[in-house]
C-alpha cells in the first residue's frame, strides 16, 4: 500500500469558495505503531433516484467513492471526470475487473443537491455512477470514518455558500473495507494503476 | 522574437473568440495567455476560469484582478501554506515572471467567478479581463467546455 503524506492531502473549496484546509487521510490510516485503523463505515443515504440505498448493495463490488456538491465548479467535475477516465480505460483492458468497480459520487450539499439534480450531475460521467446523498449529520459522520471533512460556509447576499471539503477518491474492496485513496489530483493513469493493482 | 510570440498568441487568442469585436485587448505586450476556459456550470451561477499565463525572458509582473460582465464578483484563489495545512483564500496578487509563470487549474490557482448573469453553457465563450500591475488589462474569451471534458494541455506560450 503507498503511503499517503500529509502535505499531498488536500482540501478544496468550491462554489463560492474561500479556503482549503489540509487534512491527513493518512493520520487515520496510520496509528503510531504502524497498525492500520479502519476506514470507511457502512451507510444508509438516498440514492439519486430518490430511493434509500445501503452500502450493503454494494456488497461483492469494490466502491470507488468521491465526497464532493454540484456547484463545485473545478475540483469536482475533473475528479470525477479522471475516476470516469480511469474506470474507461481498466474497461478497456480488462472489462470484467472494471464491472466490479461502482463508483459513487456521495454529495455533502443536500440543501442544493437534489436527487434529480445530482442524476443530471452524474449522468455527465460514468453510466455506471451512482450519486447519493443524506441528513448532513449523516454526511458528516460518514465522511469523518473516511477521513474525510466538509463544513459550511455563510450563505451570501445571493444565498451561495461555500462549502470547505477534502477531495479524495476512496476504493474499498467488495467487503466495504478500505484498500487504498487517492488525492484528486492523480492523474488518471495514477489512478487506474492503483485500481490495477487492487482490483485484478 | 518574444515580443512576436507573445502577439501571435494574442491573435491565436483572438481568433479563438466568438466576437471578433471583443478580442483580446493587449496594453503591454510581455504577457501571454494561453487556453482560457471553464466547465460549463449545469444550471449554476458558479463557475471557475483556468488558463496559462507566462511572461517574456525579461519581463516581470503581477496578475492582480479580474472582472466579467457575466459575473457579479470574481477572484483570484491561490493555494497557501497555514499552519501546516493546504489552505485555498482570495489573493491580491499573483506574481509573474519568465522562471514562474502561472497555471490556473481546477487543482490550484483559479479564477472565481460567482453570481453569474446566467449558467455557463458548453461550446460557447465568454468575456473575462485579467488585470495586470504593468501590463494593464487585457481581455480574454473564456472556452467553456463540457463538464465531462478532459482539461485543455496548457502552453506557456511566452517560454
Amino acid at each position: 500500500m503507498r503511503t499517503k503524506t500529509r502535505n499531498s492531502a488536500l482540501l478544496v473549496t468550491c462554489a463560492i469558495c474561500f479556503t482549503i484546509v489540509g487534512y491527513s487521510v493518512n493520520r487515520m490510516i496510520d496509528s503510531d505503531d504502524g497498525s492500520t485503523m479502519d476506514i470507511g463505515m457502512p451507510f444508509e443515504l438516498t440514492r439519486h433516484t430518490g430511493e434509500p440505498i445501503s452500502s450493503e448493495l454494494f456488497n461483492g463490488h469494490y466502491m470507488f467513492i468521491y465526497f464532493g456538491f454540484t456547484h463545485c465548479p473545478a475540483t469536482c467535475p475533473v475528479t470525477l471526470h479522471n475516476m470516469t477516465a480511469a474506470l474507461k480505460k481498466l474497461e478497456g483492458s480488462d472489462p470484467d475487473a472494471a464491472e466490479k468497480i461502482t463508483p459513487i459520487f456521495i454529495s455533502v450539499d443536500p440543501d442544493r443537491d437534489t436527487p434529480e439534480i445530482i442524476t443530471n450531475y452524474i449522468s455527465h460521467f460514468h453510466e455506471r455512477f451512482e450519486g447519493m446523498t443524506g441528513l448532513k449529520d449523516e454526511l458528516m459522520d460518514i465522511a469523518k470514518a473516511y477521513g474525510s471533512y466538509f463544513s459550511y460556509g455563510p450563505a451570501d447576499e445571493d444565498g451561495n455558500y461555500n462549502i470547505n471539503h477534502s477531495s479524495f477518491i476512496y476504493l474499498m474492496d467488495p467487503k466495504g473495507r478500505y484498500l487504498t485513496h487517492f488525492d484528486s489530483d492523480e492523474s488518471v493513469d495514477q489512478i487506474l494503476e492503483e485500481l490495477i493493482e487492487h482490483t485484478t | 522574437m518574444a515580443f512576436a510570440l507573445c502577439i501571435q498568441q494574442f491573435a491565436y487568442v483572438s481568433d479563438s473568440t466568438a466576437d471578433q469585436s471583443n478580442a483580446v485587448s493587449v496594453s503591454q505586450e510581455f504577457v501571454c495567455i494561453d487556453s482560457p476556459w471553464a466547465y460549463e456550470s449545469l444550471g449554476k451561477t458558479v463557475g471557475a476560469a483556468f488558463m496559462a499565463i507566462s511572461s517574456t525572458h525579461d519581463a516581470t509582473d503581477e496578475l492582480i484582478g479580474a472582472t466579467s460582465p457575466e459575473a457579479g464578483r470574481v477572484e483570484i484563489h491561490n493555494i497557501i501554506m497555514k499552519a501546516g495545512n493546504m489552505v485555498m483564500t482570495p489573493v491580491d496578487n499573483l506574481e509573474l515572471s519568465p522562471e514562474s509563470p502561472l497555471e490556473l487549474k481546477p487543482h490550484g490557482v483559479h479564477i472565481m467567478l460567482m453570481g453569474l448573469n446566467k449558467p455557463l453553457e458548453a461550446d460557447t465563450t465568454f468575456p473575462l479581463t485579467l488585470e495586470f500591475r504593468k501590463s494593464g488589462m487585457i481581455r480574454v474569451q473564456v472556452s467553456v467546455r463540457k463538464i465531462s471534458d478532459s482539461p485543455p494541455d496548457h502552453k506557456f506560450v511566452c517560454n
